[in-house]
């Protein structure tokens, strides 16, 4: 058995299966299938992210130390490396912390992606294709499909003409990314994250526009679901400071030591919000 | 996401790049490449391949006569702002529906919602077509199902939930009625009236001259097979994984399985279209078997199992018949003969494609369009196998 025959036995086609008897149990609608299972599976793996999202946090919160390791062993990265991984292991922070958990939870998401895919089946090459996943011990699958592709003004087999779901995913995409970017004051490192503030969101925004809609409904829930998960971990980050000063990481003025106690409190993100006077309604929308 | 060295930022702008650049290139991802059958007319074959082309072949040498037909649409991909990536690109209609034949009309039609007629005269399609219904724009859906000519009008449906009558000549809409589900199966029709299944579960019978409807029958799973009608009964397999048999008033005379939980149960979507010989109805299952059942009350009779998907409708070449079944994981397929008298079974050949299109028999030949967009003509008494090369003579 080759390793696609075993992805498909063991990942794809019980997720296939199980998005077929949702979409039964949810009133035969295939847009309500995509947003259970989105959350469900983000439930499940919500230790994992969790587990994620604060070692990123953690990451964030040492950079001005490493800002100013940089700078001091500029011309040695023999000793920058031995005093970063010093840094690190003081801190509790694991340089893969923030990339384990997200390669475990990938083949997750790929079969979820995968499923939709399949399970839209527009053509009759993928509907053909889709038959050989269904559980003949499992009745109900072949009497489903095909599934109700129609979800509000949507139809999930092809890409949204009124451009609202892209639009959706692009604004929540850049929401998400918001919430996570830190401002420096190194102009070029500042320039290279906002331009991944802005590249990220586009581009899912755009894949929106040339993949189905069931995918972007998918892509919107997710990400959707991040920024819940996000806040309660880190709170709203560098949106929060959207309309006003942005404090900005910068390295101190003159060499300090970095040895001692790493101080806890957040030097990138301001996450403290806004009070909005008495009797004043907040125009501020996380308020 | 926050990038932290002018490493890591070039890595990630080429990845997104990349992924801008495949996803606005290639479009949906969603591929219909049709598999359009075979037609033959006289001595000539014709062929519509899945790159858009129609070629008609001499059935002798192999020859191809003329030029192809180039069949193509302009279409924009996400890109489409871009020159680099195409713009209005141009891309080869795919054809599942098998051509057919009318005085001297082919009828082929498109992926893209249209109807072309060509006119066939000197043993070859004529490059320039001489109508298409619509006339300018195309159908809200594909014309996936096939075609059928009768009473001098072209009936078919499209995937917009619409059954079309034409006339046959000139292609002006004689009557429609919307079904308003998806339509991927190929009508049938017997006397004054038009059999079709659909996606909503049903089978509809409807008025051949006037497009009112008679009468439907919902089963439990859609239709996408083609309905065949013998002496006063309609046969239709449905997803449900049934066989009906129904009356020409609509009622069910019986269907198989007649429960769900005997030991032959079919195991996958009746997706092909059964045939009829000697009172016996062949049935075609995606689960790999060859349902046998007496036409007149549904008896199962015999089972042959031809291992991989049917999803290539099989033909009768005299007391023979001819049957491809694809393994739709692997992509390869196999045909085999099965004599009906005793129920052996002999392979004829295989393929490293899959088989999806009908096969299509004539004179002794069985032509095949496999998934590898090739032709070939098999034949059935002694296995040799003719690949059409498809190269024009200048």
């Amino acid at each position: 058995m080759d390793a696609g025959a075993i992805w498909d036995l063991i990942i794809l086609s019980p997720m296939i299966n199980i998005m077929v008897v949702l979409t039964k149990y949810l009133f035969s609608n295939l847009g309500l299938t995509i947003i259970a299972l989105t959350i469900i599976i983000r439930a499940a793996m919500y230790p994992i992210s969790r587990k994620q999202l604060l070692s990123s946090r953690r990451m964030q919160e040492v950079q001005p130390k490493i800002a100013e390791l940089q700078k001091k062993y500029a011309k040695d990265r023999q000793k920058l490396a031995k005093e970063q991984m010093a840094l690190f292991k003081e801190a509790g922070v694991s340089p893969t912390g923030c990339l384990l958990p997200m390669i475990l939870q990938m083949p997750v998401w790929i079969a979820l992606y995968q499923s939709i895919s399949r399970v839209l089946a527009t053509s009759p090459e993928e509907l053909l294709n889709l038959s050989r996943h269904l559980y003949t011990s499992w009745p109900l699958v072949f009497d489903q499909v095909p599934l109700n592709s129609h979800f509000l003004w949507l139809d999930l087999g092809t890409f949204d003409k009124y451009y609202i779901l892209p639009i959706l995913v692009g604004a929540s995409m850049w929401v998400q990314q918001k919430m996570t970017t830190p401002n420096y004051a190194d102009p070029q490192q500042q320039s290279q994250n906002q331009m991944m503030l802005w590249m990220m969101p586009l581009l899912f925004a755009f894949m929106s526009l040339s993949f189905n809609s069931g995918l972007a409904l998918y892509w919107f829930t997710s990400t959707v679901i991040g920024i819940v998960m996000q806040y309660f971990v880190s709170g709203w980050g560098p949106l929060a400071t959207m309309f006003k000063k942005q404090p900005v990481t910068k390295p101190p003025a003159k060499p300090m030591s970095i040895t001692g106690q790493i101080s806890q409190k957040k030097e990138v993100v301001t996450t403290k919000k806004p009070t909005a006077e008495k009797g004043k309604r907040s125009w501020m929308f996380w308020k | 996401m926050s990038v932290n060295t002018k490493k890591d930022f070039l890595l990630v702008t080429a990845l997104i790049l990349s992924l801008l650049l495949l996803t606005g290139c290639f479009g949906t991802g969603t591929v219909s490449r049709g598999w359009a059958g075979v037609l033959t007319i006289d001595d000539t074959l014709i062929f519509a391949t899945m790159a858009g082309k129609v070629y008609s072949v001499d059935s002798i040498t192999g020859a191809v006569r003329g030029e192809p037909i180039k069949m193509v649409e302009t279409s924009s991909g996400g890109l489409s702002c871009i020159p680099s990536c195409g713009g209005q690109q141009t891309r080869a209609i795919a054809t599942y529906a098998s051509p057919v034949v009318s005085g001297d009309l082919v009828y082929i039609g498109g992926v893209d919602g249209r109807v072309y007629a060509y006119q066939f005269a000197d043993g070859k399609l004529k490059d320039q077509v001489l109508w298409t219904y619509p006339r300018q724009e195309t159908l809200n859906g594909s014309i996936v199902g096939g075609m059928i000519v009768a009473n001098d009008k072209l009936y078919f449906a499209s995937a917009d939930g619409i059954i079309y009558a034409l006339t046959a000549a000139e292609g002006y809409l004689e009557w429609s009625y919307n079904i308003g589900k998806k339509v991927w199966s190929a009508p049938a029709v017997e006397g004054d009236t038009l059999y079709i299944g659909a996606f909503d579960n049903k089978v509809y019978a409807i008025d051949a001259a006037t497009g009112t409807k008679k009468w439907e029958f919902e089963t439990e799973g859609a239709i996408s097979s083609t309905p065949i009608v013998d002496e006063g009964m309609i046969f239709i397999g449905s997803y449900d994984r049934h066989i009906y048999a129904l009356d020409t008033n609509g009622k069910m005379v019986w269907k198989f399985p007649v429960t769900d939980e005997g030991e032959d149960e079919p195991q996958n979507w009746f997706w092909a279209k059964p045939l009829i010989a000697d009172n016996i109805l062949y049935a075609p299952c995606l689960d790999g078997k060859i349902y046998a059942l007496d036409a007149l009350n549904g008896n199962l009779v015999n089972t042959f199992d031809v291992g991989g998907a049917i999803s290539s409708s099989p033909v009768l070449v005299d007391n023979t018949m001819v049957v491809a079944s694809t393994n739709l994981a692997k992509r390869t397929s196999h045909v085999y003969a099965i004599e009906i008298s005793d129920g052996s079974r002999r392979e004829l050949t295989s393929f490293t494609t899959g088989i999806n299109a009908p096969l299509y028999a004539s004179n002794g030949i069985v032509y095949i369009h496999t998934t590898g967009d090739s032709f070939y003509g098999l034949n059935v008494q002694n296995g040799a196998l003719q690949k059409f090369s498809l190269t024009t003579s200048k």
